[in-house]
């Protein structure tokens, strides 16, 4: 296994998680990520990743007419985290 | 599950004079509802005998063991609720199998002891699954003292004979169980035997004790593992998912799946915390969602591993949840073969 992180989940994972929901137009539910993303340690660089994938999962879901909300959610919560550098 | 072959066979030169009527054969269908096609091999594959009915079928029991008796085998079954170690079983000829055991005992529970240590006696897969004809499967019977299964041989077998036995077992329950609808539900490499013969192998699949049964007999490789009830892979779907599984093993090592298990587990977990009350938990959104998952953990494995790719969606495709029992199994393994250029088994 190439997480040798044991137990813990890693930003990579929650990454890897919600791409199936952004690629499906799916809401999610956007406390378990931000309380993970919290928990875990995370480089700004995959802090930038989580943002262009929410972007991503926004877009997505406005052009389905599906509830955006909860990835204006964690976009806020990663640009308060990024220190709103990244516009 | 206890194959016996054509009428005709039972009736002829295999007994050595002893007689067995169509009236017996007819019994042990009929328990079964099976109504064989002419010419067609059949399966001895009865559920689960409930408390107070074992005297009803001892009658067929003691037919079916002395015509088994007379053409050379040993049937051995496991006694209810005892352990599953294969030294508690006992040849069914044995009077407590059935009557010291008051929840009486599962006719389809018969087996040979499968470990070669035990094997003193004749042994002989009574569910000889390659469709090879008994009065053929008799004259090597004897030589199968020695077999050993695919999970024991993994480390002298090369890469291609492994695939080869995994892929003879695969057909053979393709042309033969899943017709009928039965599958075995617990297929894993500890469950096939190789077959050497010639300089060459096959592979058949052995331990019938929980065909057609639920529950989950070895995690690792059931599907409900993986996907819970997200997955339409319950009846025959459920063997493909295994032989999936028991490919990549084959094609990596078997520490590795666990890792791929574990890291699908997690994987899992995740989108399950992640989903928002509209997408309701059964529903094919979600399992869109886990299958998205379970892909790129699935792909992951696979470039990890070297698993080529014209494999990998092959494999794929035997592990898809969404996928139910409509599967073209042929297809699937022709490709495999193809690929790693395994010589087709010659069948009858």
């Amino acid at each position: 296994m190439t997480n040798g992180k044991g137990g813990e989940t890693s930003a990579n994972d929650v990454i890897a998680a919600l791409d199936g929901f952004v690629s499906l137009a799916q809401p999610v539910e956007e406390t378990a990520v931000i309380e993970l993303l919290h928990s875990a340690k995370v480089t700004p660089n995959q802090l930038k990743h989580v943002l262009q994938l929410c972007e991503r999962g926004k877009q997505m879901c406005l052009s389905h007419h599906v509830e955006a909300g909860s990835y204006v959610a964690i976009i806020e919560y990663v640009r308060m985290r990024l220190g709103n550098h990244i516009s | 599950m206890l194959r016996i072959n054509t009428p005709e066979l039972l009736k002829e030169d295999a007994l050595d004079g002893v007689p067995v009527t169509d009236e017996d054969v007819r019994v042990v269908l009929e328990m079964e509802g099976i109504v064989p096609r002419a010419g067609e091999d059949v399966f001895y594959a009865a559920d689960d005998v409930q408390e107070g009915e074992a005297e009803l079928i001892a009658p067929v029991r003691d037919r079916v063991t002395h015509v088994l008796d007379q053409i050379g085998f040993t049937v051995f079954a496991q006694p209810q609720n005892a352990s599953s170690s294969i030294g508690t079983w006992k040849p069914l000829t044995d009077p407590t199998m059935v009557f010291k055991h008051t929840k009486g005992f599962n006719p389809h529970r018969f087996d040979v002891p499968a470990h070669p240590n035990l094997a003193a006696e004749r042994i002989f897969p009574l569910y000889n699954l390659k469709g090879r004809h008994l009065q053929e499967a008799l004259t090597v019977a004897p030589s199968r003292q020695g077999v050993l299964t695919l999970d024991e041989m993994k480390y002298t077998l090369s890469l291609q004979n492994r695939l080869k036995v995994l892929l003879d077992a695969l057909r053979g329950s393709n042309a033969e169980l899943f017709p009928r609808g039965i599958h075995h539900s617990d297929v894993k490499p500890p469950n096939i035997f190789v077959n050497e013969n010639d300089g060459g192998v096959s592979g058949e699949l052995f331990d019938f004790e929980g065909a057609g049964g639920g529950g989950v007999k070895s995690p690792l490789y059931s599907p409900e593992t993986y996907f819970g009830n997200h997955t339409s892979r319950l009846n025959v779907g459920h063997d493909v998912f295994s032989y999936g599984i028991s490919m990549l093993e084959i094609l990596s090592s078997d520490d590795a799946v666990i890792s791929f298990h574990n890291a699908w587990q997690k994987r899992r977990e995740l989108i399950h915390r992640f989903a928002t009350d509209s997408v309701s938990s059964d529903s094919t959104k979600m399992l869109a969602l886990y299958y998205n998952g379970f892909s790129t953990v699935f792909r992951d494995f696979c470039t990890r591993n070297a698993i080529p790719e014209q494999v990998s969606v092959v494999i794929l495709e035997m592990l898809d949840p969404r996928v139910g029992d409509m599967l073209n199994i042929p297809s699937m393994i022709s490709r495999i073969e193809a690929f790693y250029k395994i010589p087709r088994l010659r069948l009858r």
